[in-house]
């Protein structure tokens, strides 16, 4: 889609599911991506294994298989198993390793629900050798969601203009 | 027109108010959000939404493969708050249900 509105180099903000989008994005697209922002990303938590699939099973699939009968539940189950249980470790879509060697800057806002590993993703802010880290929580109180946004704005200009 | 790019003006009415009542035009710019487009390739089908200028900002709403505009002010008006800046760029998931994405479910390649 990028290709299509004729966009080389971008910076991504991600939420959520947006986590894992990206780091998948970084290791697509290295040179594209000139800065991320990950917040409250999603992470494997070894203690709760199944959270993401047991979610998508159960808050995507049965509405998604009513709209689209072409598609069947065995399908699905191998497509949500693929993506959160098979291999399922860190930040889904790539290794340490790579978060250990990646040179695009990364800031991580931090969450703490079942889905939104903490303990992830403060992982990768130490890995990640051009990681920023906001504070934790920045969610509440709601007042401080305001300095959150300040800091990716910052982030966001710094590493816009090093890229001009 | 662009076989694979139609744009869809959600705004189209405000176009014209624009030019006629500033005023109006920003309230309804306001609620009625940034243009909304669909790209399509092959059997996908990706609907996304475009709103400011400047260098280029990839968006991704939360919402696990729910994932999809609706989510975009969640939790801060992102659209909102980046379009003064930056070209933001957000999309539904494909698939998700609360979007207008679409396309095969790709087992080995999710």
């Amino acid at each position: 889609m990028l290709d299509h509105l004729g966009i080389d180099k971008f910076m991504v903000l991600g939420f959520c599911i947006g986590g894992p989008f990206i780091w998948n994005l970084l290791k697509r697209a290295p040179g594209r991506v000139v800065a991320a922002v990950t917040a409250q990303p999603v992470g494997f938590r070894p203690e709760m294994p199944t959270v993401m699939y047991d979610a998508s099973m159960t808050g995507w699939a049965p509405d998604f298989l009513k709209r689209r009968p072409d598609v069947t539940m065995d399908t699905v189950e191998k497509y949500v198993t693929k993506m959160f249980r098979t291999n399922a470790d860190f930040v889904f879509t790539v290794t340490r390793d790579f978060v250990r060697n990646c040179q695009t800057p990364v800031l991580v806002l931090p969450d703490d629900i079942p889905a939104h590993s903490y303990a992830v993703a403060m992982e990768v802010a130490m890995l990640a050798p051009k990681s920023e880290v906001s504070m934790f929580p920045w969610k509440e109180p709601k007042e401080r969601i305001p300095l959150a946004v300040r800091q990716i704005h910052s982030f966001l200009r710094a590493h816009r203009s090093a890229s001009a | 027109m662009d076989p694979i790019r139609r744009k869809i003006l959600v705004t189209g009415a405000a176009a014209t108010a624009m030019s006629a009542v500033p005023g109006l035009f920003a309230q309804q710019t306001s609620q009625a959000g940034p243009v909304i487009s669909f790209y399509e390739k092959g059997p996908v089908r990706i609907r996304y939404q475009e709103a400011g200028s400047g260098f280029p900002l990839l968006i991704i709403p939360g919402g696990g493969l729910n994932s999809s505009l609706a989510g975009l002010t969640n939790p801060f008006n992102t659209i909102e708050e980046f379009k003064g800046e930056y070209r933001c760029i957000a999309a539904d998931l494909r698939n998700a249900n609360p979007g207008q994405s679409s396309g095969p479910v790709e087992v080995d390649r999710p």
